[in-house]
């Protein structure tokens, strides 16, 4: 089979051999695309996490400047310290032990702009700001 | 030649004909452009934390950030005139007199207590603003502990529960509520305020806007480059939240509203109880993972949302026959729903 490959690949003029040759890396780079992005020059666009306690200031991070091991911050509340998990790809909230239905644990990881966090028994709201490429301006859930 | 030449006369006037008309076209099509006034204001985003949800707004108008905050305001201001747990609330002055006679109430919060109990009764009593014992007894109350209570418990409370234990007194804003019973808007606030900060940025006339309050939508108007907004709908068959359904509403004017069982449950013996509680049963509705709706009001689909979610798979019908809104509903076996206007 590839000699027969080889046969048909002399046949075929030089103008089309460039062709097919810059369609393969083509292709090629943009299978690695996702595995490199980062080293291809890429980032990790506008994404901000916004910390808002009640009656404290709030607090922005932007998860670009986040250690690529993540990084944790307590925020503390009258019944207990909240844990925020904060990656660059994402962010959650771990609730203290006597939050009583740890909705904010349930939340889960979130990583769109517009997507919350909400600590109620903490009054602690935890959002994502940025540009969002889905042409989405809200969600309903 | 004579021939030839009279041809070549009608041809040229043919072409200045066809000039005139696309000339005229065009004319037609950039006066219709003007007419329909895409926004040229500034736009701005701003998120606040209050009722125990994040609220987002988006505002596009001159001045878009005083105008913003000023909608904020009112929809904080009426928020705590409406909640249960604060002390200075409208819906506290009533609760403390239950069983002793009518309540005088400012007119926004007695306007939400009126339409909860009115479309509440559409909805066959399915949705009622009188729930707060039985969310009391299940612990779905601020900073209570959950868990599942004596059925006997759950029985005593159902007749407390019931909307014609409310008289509403329009003519001096005043409610009565029966002995031992309690309202709680929780389930009718969100949808309401937003409504409320919607009205406050039209009277200040904002050319387009976008208000969500944890989920809760409403928008008004066209965006700087004359698109509608664009709203997507979560996937509650997965756990993570960035999964959407593969619905996206798109509007110039309305709500979005969902209602679902994830995040606020328990876990009690290996079964799992959410804060959506049916008034028939006193037990967490079942069949469905989540209802969305759309409509002009936010707070009518609010309503409407919580009310489909007790009726299992037969709240498309009557999302269907619900005049002015639309229904999406997830099943417990993950299957998607729409009513024909979706």
């Amino acid at each position: 089979m590839w000699r027969r490959l080889f046969e048909h690949w002399k046949k075929i003029r030089k103008g089309d051999k460039i062709l097919v040759g810059l369609v393969l890396v083509l292709a090629l780079a943009g299978v690695l695309y996702p595995f490199f992005w980062e080293w291809f020059g890429g980032d990790i666009g506008d994404l901000q996490v916004v910390i808002n306690p009640v009656g404290s200031e709030r607090q922005r991070i932007a998860l670009a400047e986040v250690p690529e091991e993540g990084m944790e911050l307590i925020v503390p509340g009258p019944i207990g310290d909240h844990l925020v998990e904060i990656f660059r790809d994402g962010v959650r909230v771990i609730a203290p032990e006597d939050d009583p239905l740890k909705i904010c644990e349930k939340t889960g990881w979130i990583r769109r702009p517009g997507a919350t966090i909400v600590c109620v028994p903490n009054q602690l709201g935890i959002w994502l700001e940025g540009s969002d490429d889905t042409g989405l301006d809200g969600i309903s859930e | 030649m004579e021939g030839s030449k009279q041809k070549k006369q009608f041809d040229k006037r043919r072409f200045i004909g066809g000039a005139i008309a696309v000339v005229v076209i065009i004319i037609a099509l950039w006066i219709r452009g003007v007419d329909e006034e895409v926004p040229t204001g500034e736009r701005i985003q701003e998120t606040r934390y209050f009722m125990d949800t994040v609220v987002t707004m988006q505002v596009l108008a001159e001045n878009p950030e005083e105008k913003a905050d000023q909608a904020f305001s009112a929809m904080k201001d009426l928020a705590d005139r409406a909640d249960r747990f604060n002390p200075e609330s409208e819906v506290v002055k009533i609760n403390e007199r239950a069983g002793q006679g009518p309540v005088e109430i400012d007119e926004d919060v007695f306007a939400i207590i009126e339409k909860g109990k009115r479309i509440g009764e559409e909805t066959g009593g399915l949705f009622t603003i009188a729930i707060a014992p039985l969310m009391d007894l299940w612990g779905f109350g601020k900073g209570m502990q959950p868990s599942v209570p004596d059925d006997e418990e759950i029985q005593q409370v159902l007749p407390l529960i019931a909307l014609d234990g409310i008289e509403l007194f329009p003519e001096n804003n005043a409610v009565a509520i029966g002995r031992e019973m309690k309202l709680d808007l929780g389930g009718i606030a969100k949808g309401a305020v937003v409504d409320y900060g919607m009205e406050v940025l039209k009277s200040l006339g904002v050319e387009a806007a976008f208000i969500n309050a944890g989920g809760d939508i409403r928008v008004h108007g066209l965006k700087e480059d004359g698109t509608p907004w664009r709203i997507g709908i979560r996937d509650p068959r997965r756990e993570d939240r960035g999964h959407l359904t593969d619905h996206v509403v798109e509007a110039d004017t309305g709500s979005v509203v969902t209602s679902g069982d994830y995040e606020r449950f328990f876990t009690e013996n290996g079964e799992r109880y959410h804060h959506i509680l049916d008034p028939r049963t006193g037990y967490p509705a079942r069949g469905l993972k989540s209802v969305s709706v759309t409509g002009e009001l936010c707070v009518t689909a609010d309503i409407l949302s919580t009310a489909a979610f007790m009726m299992g798979e037969e709240a498309l019908a009557f999302l269907e026959d619900y005049p002015g809104y639309e229904g999406l509903i997830v099943t417990d076996e993950g299957e998607i729903l729409t009513t024909s206007g979706f």
